[in-house]
């Protein structure tokens, strides 16, 4: 990186977002508490600095359960130490590409979804076949 | 058992599970400030379409547009749209050429008809029966038109598609018009920008494909999305402006504290773009960031706003000429008058005499 | 092209260029009117008619002390909003660059809170001119449109500015763009209404002083 890129990368400000998030998050949190209802803060659209975003994830900290995923890319889920409060952070090509704060029981994308639990039966009653298969023509010699 | 061609059935085939759609849905509801709650049903939406055809048409364009869409190559969630597409004709990209890809077109549009999207990059010339530009023996004019009749929509991709762009410039030689001139009632999406931001076109794209509508669009056909906020709106540098802190030129004390640069032109308080949101490369920088100002790319007639480093308060063309024949005739007016004055009083005065006698 | 092209390039070039000949024609007019002989003998130790003249000019900025205090809010509210004008128009950085921009000659400006706090309290200033205008039995008796006239198009230049910088009522460009359009009115109207007093109050006090000194009457 060049010096005159390092300076911008300096001057980047603290603009206070950090705070005003964290002011919402535990909005969301003291709902989702009383009603149980789910909600999720984009931090994308947020002109947030780099610095703004380190002030954030130390506020929030890390909890109980962390998880990295592998779907077109890598992701990073953890708990923050507020339980409830997720982190979901998707890498693009060059960087974050989605980074979101989920106050929820769980965050969507670690679950399996139902169709793809349908194609995995299919697929393991597969394995299973071609291993019973295999199996008994061992047997058989 | 008939063939599965949903998105979801064809991922699932690569052994990527449905997480890909949820992952993308956000991502798309992230860059195209949709609420949270969509998420999931653009990932369904996603899932559930089949691929869509896109015929690629480029007109009077330079490539850019296409190196901004295609740059990255990495399966990641920004190209995932690459999976969703099946590009049935871009001249620059397809492997055959000549006939064989003019006859990909067509099978295309037979295929799909009613049901393709039509992506044009470039201005089109309309001048001397629109020869300045022609594929194939065909005129980008006769082209549009004839690809347009079965289409589902179009987007144009670009500033040159979108409002003309350079070749449009003064004194366009070549009569180029923007597509919107031409598209008759067709759906228009303008992704505009020198080259446009590639979230811009992927966002556009989602939308279609999961909601089968066109995104909200501004008042010159752009997606709210993307171009709903001025890039001076969102600049890091606003507080300098606000401040009275600004570069006088490129390489002093300012522009090296990283001060506002609307006084050596910056175009950011009347462009709307994404920019300085999403930035380029990945999030690496974008022109303010890099030390440069908004050109104002993604507005119409940009080329022609009397001059890059021209600061916008700043009347556009020559005020000299003008203004000092102005000057040169309200003299003239002046002593005029006041001569006319002068002979008047003289009259008067001797009319007094006059009657005095 | 688009409003604010139009209201940049076409709007402002004629309007500037009617502004340049109206102003000139006036000021050439006055000037070149027969130079005032007045045969009878100075008052002696009458002073010289250059000094009465640059004496009246000033010694006019404050109202003799027999109007002051029934003139009070004219003379007060008068310097808010021409002080204000001056500091929005000459020290607001976009107005420093348009001037720039034709004379070649530039200045620090101020920050833009200061300049937006000046211009509401310039606004608020000439409503409570306006208003005074139309509650004065006696102002209300002599205005003319041409006052009226003179008023509006100084106050909508301020009003579109601050919409313009706040942001508010539609798109920039298109604030801006009227913001412009204004300007462009109001330098139509200046030579032509009582505007041009800029120039001519100058002017007029001189040829005042001038009158007064030569007869050795004080102002």
């Amino acid at each position: 990186m060049t010096s005159a890129c390092a300076s911008t990368e300096n001057l980047e400000p603290e603009t206070g977002f950090a705070d005003a998030i964290i002011w919402e998050t535990l909005a969301k949190l003291t709902h989702f508490a009383a009603s149980g209802e789910a909600s999720t803060i984009d931090l994308g659209g947020l002109p947030m600095s780099n610095r703004d975003r380190a002030a954030l994830d130390d506020l929030l900290g890390r909890g109980e359960v962390s998880a990295t995923l592998d779907v077109i890319g890598r992701s990073e889920v953890w708990e923050t130490q507020f339980a409830g409060v997720w982190r979901v952070r998707h890498h693009g090509a060059e960087g974050i590409a989605t980074d979101l704060i989920e106050i929820t029981v769980c965050p969507r994308i670690l679950s399996a979804d139902r169709r793809d639990a349908e194609t995995a039966a299919r697929r393991l009653a597969e394995a299973l076949e071609r291993k019973h298969g295999i199996a008994e023509t061992a047997h058989e010699t | 058992m008939k063939h599965d061609d949903t998105l979801a059935a064809e991922l699932e085939r690569r052994g990527v599970s449905r997480r890909a759609f949820l992952k993308f849905g956000s991502y798309i509801a992230s860059i195209m400030a949709l609420p949270p709650s969509s998420v999931e049903a653009l990932a369904e939406g996603l899932a559930a379409a089949r691929r869509q055809s896109v015929i690629w048409l480029s007109f009077q364009e330079c490539t850019g547009c296409t190196e901004s869409f295609t740059r990255s190559f990495a399966p990641t969630i920004e190209n995932l749209i690459f999976d969703f597409i099946s590009l049935d004709y871009h001249h620059t990209l397809m492997a055959v050429s000549g006939e064989a890809a003019e006859e990909a077109r067509k099978e295309a549009m037979a295929a799909n008809k009613g049901k393709y999207i039509v992506v044009v990059d470039g201005s089109v010339p309309i001048k001397d029966g629109g020869v300045y530009s022609a594929i194939a023996g065909v005129t980008n004019k006769q082209m549009l038109e004839d690809t347009l009749k079965d289409a589902f929509a179009v987007v144009a991709v670009g500033t040159c598609a979108s409002f003309g762009g350079i070749p449009k410039a003064n004194p366009n030689p070549t009569g180029a018009v923007a597509v919107s001139e031409l598209v008759g009632g067709k759906p228009l999406i303008n992704i505009s920008g020198c080259p446009p931001i590639a979230e811009a076109m992927t966002g556009a794209l989602s939308y279609l494909l999961s909601f089968g509508k066109i995104p909200e669009l501004d008042h010159l056909g752009r997606p709210k999305a993307f171009f709903g906020e001025t890039i001076h709106d969102r600049c890091y540098r606003r507080p300098f402006y606000e401040r009275g802190l600004f570069a006088d030129g490129f390489d002093d004390h300012g522009a090296r504290q990283g001060y506002c640069l609307y006084k050596v032109g910056c175009k950011g308080p009347v462009t709307y773009n994404a920019c300085a949101t999403m930035k380029w490369n990945g999030g690496v920088s974008f022109p303010i960031q890099s030390g440069h100002g908004c050109l104002g790319c993604s507005e119409p007639n940009f080329w022609d706003q009397g001059g890059f480093y021209r600061p916008l308060p700043t009347p556009l063309g020559a005020m000299g000429p003008a203004l000092a024949g102005a000057a040169v005739a309200g003299a003239a007016l002046g002593v005029g008058a006041a001569l006319s004055a002068r002979r008047h009083q003289k009259t008067y005065l001797a009319s007094l005499e006059k009657e005095k006698e | 092209m688009d409003l604010l092209a139009f209201a940049r390039g076409p709007a402002l070039s004629f309007s500037l260029a009617i502004f340049v000949l109206g102003v000139i024609w006036r000021l050439v007019g006055v000037l070149a009117l027969s130079p005032w002989n007045d045969l009878s003998p100075p008052r002696e130790g009458a002073p010289p008619n250059w000094l009465s003249a640059i004496q009246a000019v000033f010694r006019k900025m404050i109202p003799h002390r027999t109007f002051l205090t029934a003139g009070m809010f004219t003379t007060a509210n008068g310097y808010v909003f021409h002080i204000g004008l001056a500091i929005v128009v000459l020290l607001f950085v976009p107005h420093i660059l348009f001037i720039r921009s034709l004379f070649g000659v530039s200045w620090p400006g101020l920050p833009n809170g200061v300049v937006f706090g000046v211009g509401a309290l310039t606004a608020a200033s000439l409503l409570a001119a306006l208003a005074y205008r139309l509650t004065s039995p006696v102002l209300k008796l002599i205005s003319r449109p041409n006052d009226y006239i003179s008023w509006l198009l100084t106050f909508v230049p301020v009003v579109t500015g601050l919409a313009a910088a706040a942001h508010v009522g539609a798109r920039y460009e298109t604030l801006l763009a009227l913001h412009v359009l204004s300007i462009c009115a109001f330098l139509i109207w200046f030579p032509f209404g009582k505007l041009m007093h800029a120039f001519l109050f100058v002017l007029s006090r001189g040829a005042t002083g001038v009158r007064f000194g030569h007869r050795g009457a004080q102002l």
